[in-house]
């Protein structure tokens, strides 16, 4: 079920009045019950994967609780094996298959293993992580192994987050599902402010960059250095809008419900350099990376090749963990390349001098995003050919104008991109002033809501389609 | 909880009230101005629905409204002309838009521009869309455009009937351009395209379509219309203006077959300046530019003086 459909509005109302009017104990049935529906719209059929992660990693929580020593480590390894082998087959079976025919094929020999003809459950990755997550943390002996099946399912399948996250912590959110949540007005309200958020990023900025962006992304043969230089900027906007909305949305409904989920963005184009970006962007991943692949590996207390080896490795993982292309590849590897120089960058010292002044920070802050930028090419081309055409027109600033498209939709762009920039501006430095949401002033706080309101309904794009990272 | 409930309620009509009051006064102001947009394609659609009383219309997609000089054809016919060609549509359009003129009056002659595309099955419902974005500022003052929609996408009506604003979704900014004054204006509905963007593999695209699907509900909605037009004695005229190259044009069997059955037929120009050096009169692939609609228009001239 998408966020951004009248569909999803009624669901979650007739899932409020049900939640809010009926006793605690059974409320973890009840989201349970939502999350499946929820779930099953996409398609139905799926559920069994989910339902199979489910099971096997509740009793690996058990069983690796119960004993100790290797079998405990056995538990685990069969837990993770399980997990990641769903998204193996799911995800990279196809893409593995057919680099293993490219391969044998350059060497004379013919690859006779058929592809698998299915769908991608939709957000596998996400809900994957999150399981994943509970027996890692179970293991290291940071939570109990949960007893209740309903509550550790609710736990994978709670629907605000299920399909695009927040990827949460088991630490964070079971016990949660215990507490019990009375209606509080000024929850909901905050609630309904942060979906609102949500709501005009996605309708207003995302899907109207959408319209730019793929016209010149679907054709990049056909347009000048300049449009795909704008277009790629729109994309990098486009996608911070469309993720960070849901988990706005995402965020948003919870806290109505009476939860409390993580920050998935703080502003990321704000950063003035890489490690500060990857700690505003896409943080639930960022920090799940962190915690199960890079503190293991070392982290940063090791030797500088050791240290720039396992960030290098944690990105090119998370870039796979995105997409089974290697344009997603490129782009997680780019993010290692650019975080190795961050790396050389600190031991010189060069950091401390870019954050002297205001006109250094201000050019940081413009480098960074220009790097970002570039491998956002990566992420959004459909292909290694597609990607390297785009960068040789830039390279070569292929001449032709700026393409336009319809003009007014053009300019909706361009004065959503200053808007949102405006508002993160405030945000960033003047988080106490400008408030219109929380203003003391009732006038300021409606004016605020209408107005949003009216801005989706007159600028909104309401054929937008999907949420881009469901996709992952 | 009872008390914060009902304060949620209270401040939630509150809020559904404040919206209505705006919803109803910026979808007035924007409405009017929507109507006196005298540039632009909705100036056109506009036009056709509330205005429009020539002696000869032309309808059509991008390809009318760049390839039929109307005042050049109203002069030497001597007859008032205009052109209701828009881009980006197909024969759905025209549909609504010669049935809802003929709803009003009678005009001498009818010129309907048919293109490559215009009976093509609507796989991916972006035709329905199209059609219910154009016509959705209409409902509220035009009882058969509103009928039209209810027909495909009746949710679009209810939705455009709790907000007046939601019918102009996404018009402000052409309405300010409009009002500023800023693009193209039009000569009795024609937009003169101007020189060439042709390049070099243009003339090698031919643009066969080998799986084309043809929407048999419009076939039907072209059959009726064409009974409509012949039964109030309307000179019609369907036409296929130039191409750059020659193709199969895909729905000119099935248009010839309906017109046989009132005694008429397509008249095809499609190859008419098919020949080597026609790179100056063509703007694109599918246009003619301002060279190429004079050229054009006379030998529609000729045509309808037959």
């Amino acid at each position: 079920m998408l966020f951004n459909s009248l569909h999803f509005v009624a669901f979650f109302i007739i899932v409020c009045s049900i939640y809010f009017t009926m006793g605690h104990k059974y409320r973890w049935l009840l989201l349970l019950l939502s999350s499946c529906y929820f779930y099953m719209v996409f398609l139905p059929i799926y559920i069994l994967i989910l339902g199979f992660t489910i099971v096997i990693d509740y009793y690996a929580g058990l069983l690796i609780e119960k004993n100790v020593g290797k079998k405990r480590k056995l538990f685990l390894i069969m837990s993770l094996v399980a997990n990641i082998g769903i998204l193996a087959v799911f995800k990279y079976y196809n893409f593995l298959n057919d680099n293993l025919s490219l391969l044998l094929n350059s060497i004379g020999y013919n690859n006779h293993v058929p592809n698998l003809s299915i769908l991608l459950p939709v957000g596998l990755s996400f809900h994957t992580f999150q399981a994943m997550s509970y027996t890692i943390e179970v293991y290291r002996g940071n939570q109990k192994a949960e007893r209740h099946f309903g509550i550790y399912a609710l736990y994978v399948m709670f629907f605000p987050q299920l399909v695009a996250g927040p990827i949460e912590r088991p630490q964070n959110v079971i016990h949660q599902f215990y507490e019990k949540h009375n209606f509080d007005y000024n929850r909901i309200v905050e609630g309904l402010k942060i979906v609102l958020v949500g709501f005009v990023k996605k309708l207003v900025i995302a899907d109207r960059l959408a319209i730019y962006v793929n016209a010149v992304y679907d054709h990049p043969d056909k347009h000048s250095a300049v449009s795909i230089l704008v277009a790629t900027v729109m994309f990098a906007f486009q996608i911070y809008c469309d993720f960070s909305a849901y988990s706005e949305i995402a965020i948003g409904t919870a806290k109505i419900l009476g939860f409390d989920l993580m920050t998935n963005f703080r502003r990321p184009y704000f950063s003035k350099n890489i490690q500060e970006f990857w700690g505003r962007w896409h943080i639930s991943l960022s920090t799940w990376f962190r915690d199960y692949l890079y503190i293991p590996l070392g982290g940063s207390r090791v030797a500088v090749p050791r240290w720039c080896f396992n960030v290098f490795v944690v990105f090119m993982i998370s870039g796979l963990w995105h997409g089974a292309s290697w344009t997603f590849i490129i782009w997680g590897a780019l993010h290692g390349v650019y975080s190795i120089f961050g790396i050389i960058f600190k031991k010189l010292k060069v950091d401390v001098f870019l954050r002297k002044t205001y006109v250094t920070r201000v050019l940081s802050n413009l480098f960074i995003f220009g790097i970002v930028c570039f491998a956002w090419i990566f992420f959004r081309a459909r292909n290694v050919h597609e990607a390297l055409l785009i960068c040789k027109n830039l390279y070569t600033l292929k001449g032709g104008g700026l393409f336009l498209g319809v003009p007014a939709s053009f300019f909706y762009s361009l004065a959503a991109i200053f808007g949102l920039l405006f508002f993160e501006y405030i945000q960033e430095y003047y988080p106490q002033k400008f408030n219109v949401f929380s203003n003391k002033s009732a006038v300021i706080r409606y004016t605020g809501y209408s107005l949003s309101i009216i801005i989706i309904i007159l600028f909104g794009v309401f054929n937008g389609g999907q949420f881009i990272y469901f996709q992952f | 909880m009872k008390n914060q409930l009902y304060t949620l309620i209270k401040k939630f009509v509150l809020l559904l009230l404040i919206l209505f009051v705006l919803d109803y006064v910026f979808g007035t102001l924007i409405e009017r101005a929507f109507y006196k947009e005298k540039q632009g394609d909705s100036s056109t659609t506009t036009y056709a629905l509330s205005k429009a009383n020539e002696n000869l219309l032309i309808f059509g997609t991008s390809r009318a409204s760049h390839h039929y000089i109307s005042s050049v054809i109203g002069d030497s016919l001597q007859v008032s002309a205009y052109n209701l060609g828009r881009d980006g549509i197909k024969f759905d359009y025209n549909y609504a838009l010669i049935t809802s003129v003929l709803k009003r009056y009678s005009p001498k002659y009818i010129i309907l521009d048919i293109n490559q595309n215009d009976f093509t099955y609507d796989t991916l419902g972006t035709q329905k869309e199209i059609f219910t974005s154009t016509f959705l500022p209409y409902t509220r003052r035009n009882s058969y455009i509103k009928q039209l929609i209810y027909q495909i996408n009746p949710r679009e009506i209810y939705k455009s009937e709790v907000s007046k604003l939601y019918a102009f979704n996404s018009l402000p900014g052409s309405i300010l351009q409009h009002a500023l004054g800023v693009g193209q204006k039009n000569d009795h509905g024609y937009e003169a395209l101007f020189g060439s963007k042709l390049t070099a593999t243009d003339k090698t695209i031919v643009g066969n379509s080998t799986n084309y699907k043809e929407d048999t509900t419009l076939v039907r909605k072209f059959d009726e219309m064409i009974a409509t037009i012949e039964k109030r004695k309307i000179k019609l005229l369907v036409v296929v203006s130039p191409t750059l190259n020659k193709f199969k044009n895909n729905p000119l069997p099935t248009v010839n077959k309906t017109l046989s059955k009132y005694g008429l037929k397509t008249i095809d120009f499609s190859d008419a300046f098919a020949a080597e050096d026609n790179s100056k009169l063509f703007h694109d692939r599918t246009h003619l530019n301002n060279n190429g609609s004079k050229l054009y228009t006379q030998l529609i001239i000729q045509a309808i003086k037959k």
